[in-house]
């Protein structure tokens, strides 16, 4: 795992550790913790409500399930108390309907706890930064959710479709492609592909398509 | 005005509460009986204090209605006895006691629809097997009763024991019936409580085991040991987030997951799969998968990446696998006669299936095979 290049100590991102499990906390601050200020930890909603909102981090990097209420219930609680932060989700769960719930809440991407250091860290660097991360995996949910037709009537296409140029980022995202190389492969500028990963993060965000609840119903693990 | 009740009927009526509080007084000077009346209608209506009325049918407790029953009943006999009409007690009587009987027996809130699965609520519990009982005995009291108005004690006698055969007899015939009814209900019950605590269950291992697999993939420098660790969260993965442990019939989908997994398997290298869509397995999805295996399987050996990239996804015109690594990548041209897994396995698969194989390679540059399948199918509802 090559560590990213050390970053200049006033670049260095804040961030704070959801996760119900110490050991969890203490892999994952081994290995980002050369790079960015861990914070702060907290196992539970409550928890990490007060610490958010005492630090105030760059970053918070929130595992799906949490005792207490799970991650939605977090960055609703400090979204209720007006502190600005920037949500991550990190977690072992592959199950749709709760990672387009943290993400529905708020969270600016999804990345599962098996990514590789130096991809947390540039994750981290991204969200932070303002851009969506989108993991193969939550691209696949995305185009999962916006897949199928819907009578027009009932459509809004601000919101309820994807546009082509949206769809074929986050094809491409799903086959594996970093940033970087979606760009070349459809001759655009990185900037133009965050903007379309940001865009359509907003719609799964936004929409309403009835779609998009009724397939995570039909999803849900219990 | 007491309680509302007047109002309440009127209500439930559709006339003037005047009219109905003018009934209660007339019946109540005329026999007495009209206070029964308000009693009965009363307690059936308590419910809201302020309110006074509740309309018939909603939520009353059972002891509200068993008075209300009994002192409805009991009312309408005395009128009709009392009453210049001059009925017969030999009628009224048992017919009192008949009504009294059902009343208090039946459960009415059986006939009314109710949602499946809550079918548990109307087993039989020890209440109603003793409000059954009242009712039989109601039943058969109003018989002995009857007979022995109208004829001598013996005869009275020897008809109620042919009343009570009938009735044993009558149970005797219904006893399968409510027997079977019994049986599923609580085969339902048991399957609900084994489908929620495999949910409970599930949701622990999510939040215990499928952690420290993840964990110990991560933290282990022993490569038997994160692949041991890898397989066992795949597995439990599977568990936990497919129906395939309820529903032995695979989709695409499943069957895609399983191959890769195998994969993954031999050549000790992640596999990431992302599946869009999905649809059952057709001969030709099937080789599909075959085709993606092969190609999946050159990738973990020949490229020397950490990690490989699968998606597949359903549209409603093709079925699109990309197999994907960023290792060592090889240059088309020099390829070995002998590499038949490429030709074979792959590119003759897809010519006989009608799709396309295209290759993106090149020394250095990873390389990611292209699998097209045009494929017509109907997308399977909400997935």
């Amino acid at each position: 795992m090559q560590s990213s290049a050390p970053q200049d100590q006033r670049n260095r991102k804040r961030v704070v550790l959801v996760d119900d499990h110490a050991l969890v906390r203490a892999g994952v601050k081994s290995e980002i913790g050369d790079a960015v200020d861990v914070v702060g930890e907290a196992d539970d909603v409550e928890g990490a409500i007060d610490v958010i909102c005492a630090t105030v981090p760059d970053v918070v990097l929130l595992d799906v399930h949490l005792p207490g209420g799970n991650g939605p219930a977090v960055i609703a609680g400090v979204r209720a108390a007006e502190v600005q932060t920037t949500f991550l989700a990190l977690s072992v769960s592959d199950a749709a309907e709760d990672v387009i719930a943290v993400i529905r809440a708020g969270a600016r991407g999804y990345v599962t706890k098996a990514i590789a250091s130096s991809e947390l860290i540039d994750a981290i660097t991204r969200v932070a930064a303002g851009d969506a991360v989108f993991s193969p995996r939550l691209a696949g949910f995305v185009l999962d959710a916006f897949a199928g037709s819907l009578p027009t009537d009932q459509v809004d296409p601000e919101l309820d479709l994807l546009t082509n140029r949206e769809q074929e980022v986050m094809r491409l995202l799903a086959r594996g492609y970093a940033y970087k190389e979606v760009a070349k492969r459809l001759s655009i500028s990185i900037k133009t592909v965050e903007t379309h990963a940001s865009s359509v993060l907003r719609k799964l965000q936004l929409s309403n398509r009835h779609q998009l609840s009724r397939w995570a119903a039909d999803r849900r693990l219990i | 005005m007491l309680t509302g009740t007047a109002a309440g009927i009127a209500i439930e009526l559709g006339v003037d509460a005047r009219l109905i509080r003018l009934a209660f007084v007339l019946l109540a000077v005329a026999g007495g009986w009209g206070v029964l009346f308000y009693i009965g209608f009363a307690a059936l209506m308590w419910k809201q204090p302020h309110v006074g009325y509740v309309p018939v049918g909603k939520a009353r407790s059972e002891t509200h209605r068993v008075v209300a029953v009994v002192a409805v009943v009991i009312g309408v006999a005395m009128l009709c006895v009392t009453a210049p009409i001059g009925l017969p007690p030999v009628l009224v009587l048992p017919a009192a006691l008949l009504a009294a009987g059902a009343a208090g027996s039946a459960d009415w809130s059986l006939l009314r629809w109710r949602p499946s699965g809550t079918v548990e609520a109307a087993t039989a519990s020890e209440q109603s097997r003793w409000r059954l009982l009242f009712g039989l005995g109601c039943v058969l009291l109003a018989v002995v009763v009857a007979l022995s108005l109208s004829l001598s004690l013996t005869q009275a006698i020897s008809g109620s024991i042919v009343a009570a055969l009938v009735l044993v007899g009558a149970a005797v015939v219904f006893a399968p019936m409510l027997r079977t009814l019994g049986n599923d209900l609580m085969a339902e019950r048991r399957e609900r409580i084994r489908v929620e605590e495999r949910s409970e269950m599930a949701a622990h291992l999510h939040d215990s085991v499928l952690q420290t697999l993840t964990l110990i993939q991560k933290r282990s420098n022993d490569s038997t040991v994160t692949s041991l660790a890898r397989r066992q969260e795949r597995e439990l993965r599977g568990w936990l987030f497919d129906d395939r442990a309820i529903k032995p019939n695979l989709g695409f989908r499943s069957v895609l997951e399983q191959a890769m997994a195998a994969v993954e398997e031999t050549h000790n290298t992640p596999i990431e799969v992302v599946v869009v869509g999905d649809a059952p397995v057709t001969a030709e999805l099937d080789a599909l998968v075959r085709a993606a295996t092969e190609a999946a399987n050159n990738a973990a050996r020949h490229s020397g990446a950490a990690q490989v990239d699968v998606f597949a996804e359903i549209s409603d015109q093709t079925v699109e696998i990309f197999v994907r690594d960023q290792g060592c990548g090889f240059d088309p041209e020099s390829v070995d006669p002998d590499r038949v897994g490429v030709r074979d396995s792959i590119r003759g698969r897809m010519e006989r299936l009608k799709g396309t194989t295209s290759i993106t390679t090149g020394p250095g540059e990873g390389t990611e095979v292209e699998l097209v399948l045009p494929f017509v199918v109907e997308p399977e509802p909400a997935r």
